[in-house]
């Protein structure tokens, strides 16, 4: 649902219970049945995993009581649990089993209980709740200013509270990362992470100015409700998904105050705006512009009443339950103005909306048994020429008989019908995606304030991994910009343990955990990898899907490790032609069409046309795209370009733009934010086991986890180490002064082998699972000492029954003596 | 006690006195069920395990005992130095003094005795923290170490 923050009135309600583990809870929870050498974790096809209690083990076979029944299962799948002491643990780096189980375990336990943000470790984790807590009220927001990660549960708005502040202190830009799958949240997130940073930046002196002037903040904000309109649509699985990327940058001024925003977008995904699944819908800003809500709109862009008479917007969905298309059109409309949209330009952006729209309806004809297309009525063209402004006689001849260049010459070319149609809908997919970049443009604008930009904080928002059962180009696209971010987080990681080790003087070599991935980023990157492959095969005029299959398989078949054969596809599935092993899982790629899509061709004599079409704004969307190549007016703009600048290939365009980015997060100090989509189902408090794991395993989370175990994860300052395990040898810890000394004595006590744990500087750092070897020590001894405390207590109120028992006897002897 | 785990003269007298009180129809006999009890009546604090294993009874009415059968377990409990002290219940309960002060949670008292170790309940733990603690201040908060004093003073 797109969420326009509305202010509400009346104090904000209480967070607590949406951040903390209640007390009450704490304790029920602290009395949960554990035995550290029988509860384990097995497998479980609907849970993913659930508890059950070994009976006995055989080799190499462990008998497990579980779910009713007892069975055998192979040693490797059956998983430690963690003691009470870890339950519903607000990072998971800390547990001391770091296996799968315990991590999905310790994520539903909070979850089920309303607690949606988790760390592990680097990440934050936040699952979608499906319904609004009241976590990100100013309220909530008061709790998190000024605080330290662990002084606060865990939060969005702690983590960007920490950036904030490492930005002050440290003079450094920041990033935030947050990605995950569609319907996992990331949006919502990224708008609060914004609305925080707006507030914490926010100018003081906003309040004596009431003159009706947008504040920065408010309009930083304000680009959602536009960017949502015309980026977002709803998919099977998100009524607001954004179809496409996006890294805004907020920037700060030299006393920390805002100074202004800019949006950069990525790959929007243009296949929607002309075709849709039955489930599905194009892109929300269609059905505003047909939801009355504006009155004069659809006469000035001679649009009927009905959606179904423009197919390009309605071979799904027409409606979605959860969105008010004329409410949301309110949004957007008002929006416009706070962006400082002229009325004619706001027109101008609702006529190319609606051209899109009518370019889907233009008919086409075939001419007798020539290979020539010509206009089957030209009733629709009259209305978008109307609207467009620009001549509709020029306008049919251009898609049916295009120039093209031949040598020096321009010569016309004739088009049948598919190659109209084709190039209509190449068009109507253009403009489109122009008009979102120029809309874009013109939110930076605005967000550009002339103040002093000093720092900034950027805020990634882009979808994560994508393993589908059909997936092609921008599966590729995605998947290896996700690859790039994992290698940036694993080098990141790598790099604040080399320096914690150091800083506590700890003999340890770490390998950079980011190498672990190179080989398949180079695949996919190199001079000679999948992308220059396409590249070549793009300019290369005979080139076919079977020739750049072919050339791939030459290349890099039975040579790269992480090209693969891919595995032969289920019935009734699209076979894939290669695979690539991804550190997420091993992704088969079908490459039909990548040739095309890469090249994405447009009929240029049409944009030619648009170029100079009365529209102004269809002028400036178009303003970069050369037309009709070689023509008379392209060595006005710059004979500086290379040969073939006006054709950059999509693959192209995208590697620059994920170089940029990636130099971009290199220069900052990253914070990783990881939206995990819970169930399919919308429904709030639940948790699918498969879709969870699957994605720990696509964003890193369990990667992130493996990193972990190879060195020391658990760690604790000597002053908390003492004071929770003294009582494994209390006397020993007691005669030494020295809070080092002491954790030494205990562990000395308790004869832990040397490579088990490191004693640092300020902090003892553990393999893991030995901090539950630990507690199960500190359990024994604990229970061992309350079970005396409770004896003596018990002896303590015999001993007064006892006093009255005798006082009764000595009474009972009176008695009898005196009768 | 005398050498051996021989009893004293002293001792045997007074394990005999207590033993009469739980012989509550003088026939020379005590239930299993009182084994705890008397023990205690005789200033030993025996665990629940402890009495369990020397052939206490959670019932009554399921084994008697003579006075010649209650002396020895008198001595094995009496002879067990491994019983607790002052100083463990301090280390234990500085645990939960998250300010270091010296005080802790009055509820939190009461909820680990009745969900750790050999667990008591509600009433049990309500009957003698009422005459043991100081009342709770304003944050729940009691000391802890003026209760263990009067709790192993006791004895």
């Amino acid at each position: 649902m797109p969420g326009h923050i509305v202010k509400s009135t009346g104090p904000d309600p209480d967070p607590t219970e949406f951040l903390y583990v209640s007390l009450e809870q704490k304790r029920i929870d602290q009395t949960k049945a554990y035995d550290a050498k029988k509860t384990c974790w097995v497998p479980s096809e609907k849970e993913g995993f659930i508890l059950g209690e070994i009976q006995g083990t055989k080799g190499d076979l462990v008998s497990v009581a579980a779910g009713g029944e007892t069975k055998n299962y192979k040693k490797e799948l059956v998983q430690q649990v963690n003691p009470p002491k870890f339950e519903k643990c607000e990072d998971m780096s800390n547990l001391t089993y770091l296996n799968e189980a315990s991590v999905l375990y310790n994520l539903k336990a909070r979850y089920v209980h309303k607690l949606i943000y988790t760390y592990s470790g680097l990440f934050c984790v936040a699952i979608n709740p499906y319904k609004r807590y009241p976590i990100y009220t100013e309220r909530a927001a008061k709790i998190y200013m000024g605080k330290r990660r662990n002084e606060v549960p865990p939060h969005i708005f702690a983590i960007s509270d920490g950036a904030y502040m490492d930005m002050l202190q440290n003079h450094e830009n920041q990033s935030m990362l947050i990605t995950g799958e569609s319907g996992a949240g990331k949006t919502e997130n990224t708008k609060k992470v914004i609305a925080y940073f707006a507030t914490v930046g926010a100018s003081t002196k906003k309040k004596e100015t009431d003159k009706p002037k947008q504040s920065l903040e408010d309009q930083i904000v304000q680009t959602n409700p536009i960017l949502e309109a015309f980026g977002n649509a709803k998919t099977v699985r998100n009524d607001n998904s954004s179809r496409f990327g996006k890294f805004i940058r907020i920037h700060f001024g030299p006393s920390g105050k805002l100074a202004g925003a800019d949006i950069e977008t990525y790959l929007l995904e243009k296949a929607r705006v002309i075709s849709q699944q039955t489930l599905e819908r194009s892109y929300h800003m269609f059905y505003q512009v047909m939801s009355n809500h504006v009155d004069y709109l659809k006469k000035m862009c001679l649009l009927s009443n009905e959606i179904h008479d423009y197919h390009f917007v309605s071979q799904g969905k027409v409606t979605v339950d959860s969105i008010d298309d004329a409410e949301e059109m309110a949004f957007t409309h008002e929006a416009f103005d706070i962006l400082g949209f002229t009325s004619v330009e706001k027109d101008n952006v609702y006529k190319i909306t609606a051209s899109v729209m009518h370019f889907g309806e233009m008919k086409f004809k075939q001419r007798g048994r020539e290979e020539q297309a010509e206009p089957d009525g030209t009733e629709v063209g009259e209305k978008l020429c109307q609207i467009l402004s620009t001549d509709v006689g020029e306008l049919y001849k251009n898609f049916t008989k295009p120039k093209i260049k031949v040598g020096n010459e321009f010569v016309t070319q004739g088009r049948n019908k598919d190659q109209v149609t084709y190039s209509v809908g190449a068009l109507a997919k253009a403009i489109y995606d122009r008009l979102f970049k120029f809309l874009v443009k013109k939110c930076n604008e605005t967000l550009e304030t002339g103040q002093k930009r000093v720092i900034f904080i950027g805020v990634l928002d882009i979808a994560g991994f994508e393993i589908f059962d059909f997936n092609g180009f921008e599966q590729l696209c995605i998947n290896f910009t996700n690859e790039k971010l994992q290698q940036f987080f694993n080098h990141h990681m790598f790099v604040l343990e080399q320096e914690e080790y150091k800083r506590e003087g700890i003999q340890w070599t770490f390998i950079d955990f980011g190498l672990d991935l190179q080989a398949c980023i180079e695949l996919i990157e190199k001079p000679l990898g999948i992308l220059s492959i396409l590249e070549e095969e793009s300019m290369f005029p005979k080139a076919s899907d079977k020739s750049f299959e072919e050339k791939l398989k030459t290349n890099h078949l039975g040579k790269s490790p992480n090209f693969a054969k891919p595995k032969p596809a289920g019935s009734g599935k699209a076979d894939a032609h290669f695979a690539i092993v991804h550190y997420a899982g091993t992704v088969p790629y079908n490459l039909n069409g990548w040739l095309e899509k890469n090249k994405d061709p447009l009929n240029d004599t049409v944009v030619d046309q648009l170029k100079k079409s009365g529209n102004e704004t269809m002028q400036e969307i178009f303003l970069d795209h050369p037309g009709q190549s070689g023509g008379a007016d392209a060595s006005a703009k710059g004979g500086k370009r290379a040969k073939g600048s006006g054709f950059q290939t999509v693959s192209n365009m995208y590697k620059e733009q994920l170089n940029n980015l990636m130099t971009t997060l290199r220069s900052t100090a990253p914070h990783f934010i990881r939206c995990i989509i819970p169930n399919e189902q919308k429904a709030p408090g639940v948790i699918d086991a498969a879709l969870v794991m699957h994605q720990l395993t696509c964003n890193g989370v369990l990667e992130g986890i493996r990193i972990c175990r190879k060195g020391f994860p658990n760690r604790m300052i000597y002053a908390d180490f003492k004071h929770r395990y003294c009582i494994l040898a209390s006397k020993q810890a007691a005669a030494q002064d020295d809070e080092k000394q002491a954790s030494a004595t205990i562990l000395e006590v308790i004869q832990l082998e040397a490579d088990k744990f490191r004693m640092g500087n300020t902090k003892v750092f553990f393999r893991s699972g030995v901090l539950g070897y630990l507690e199960e020590l500190r359990d024994d001894r604990l229970a061992k000492i309350i079970t005396w405390m409770q004896s003596w207590l018990r002896g303590f109120a015999s001993r007064k029954n006892y006093k009255r028992l005798q006082e009764q006897r000595i009474a009972l002897i009176i008695v009898q003596r005196n009768l | 006690m005398g050498k051996d785990g021989e009893l004293s003269a002293r001792d045997q007298e007074r394990v005999k006195f207590a033993f009469s009180i739980y012989d509550f129809d003088g026939s020379g006999n005590m239930d299993a069920f009182y084994i705890g009890e008397c023990l205690r009546a005789l200033n030993l604090n025996p665990t629940l395990a402890t009495i369990e294993k020397l052939g206490g009874k959670q019932r009554k009415k399921e084994k008697l005992l003579k006075i010649e059968d209650f002396l020895p377990i008198f001595a094995t409990v009496k002879k067990d130095k491994d019983a607790g002290s002052y100083e463990d219940f301090v280390e234990v309960l500085k645990l939960y003094d998250k300010t270091e002060s010296g005080t802790m949670m009055y509820a939190e008292l009461e909820h680990i005795l009745q969900a750790l170790g050999e667990r008591m309940d509600k009433p049990e733990v309500e009957m003698v923290l009422s005459e043991l603690c100081d009342k709770e201040d304003e944050e729940g908060m009691i000391p802890f170490e003026p209760f263990l004093k009067k709790l192993c003073a006791m004895t």
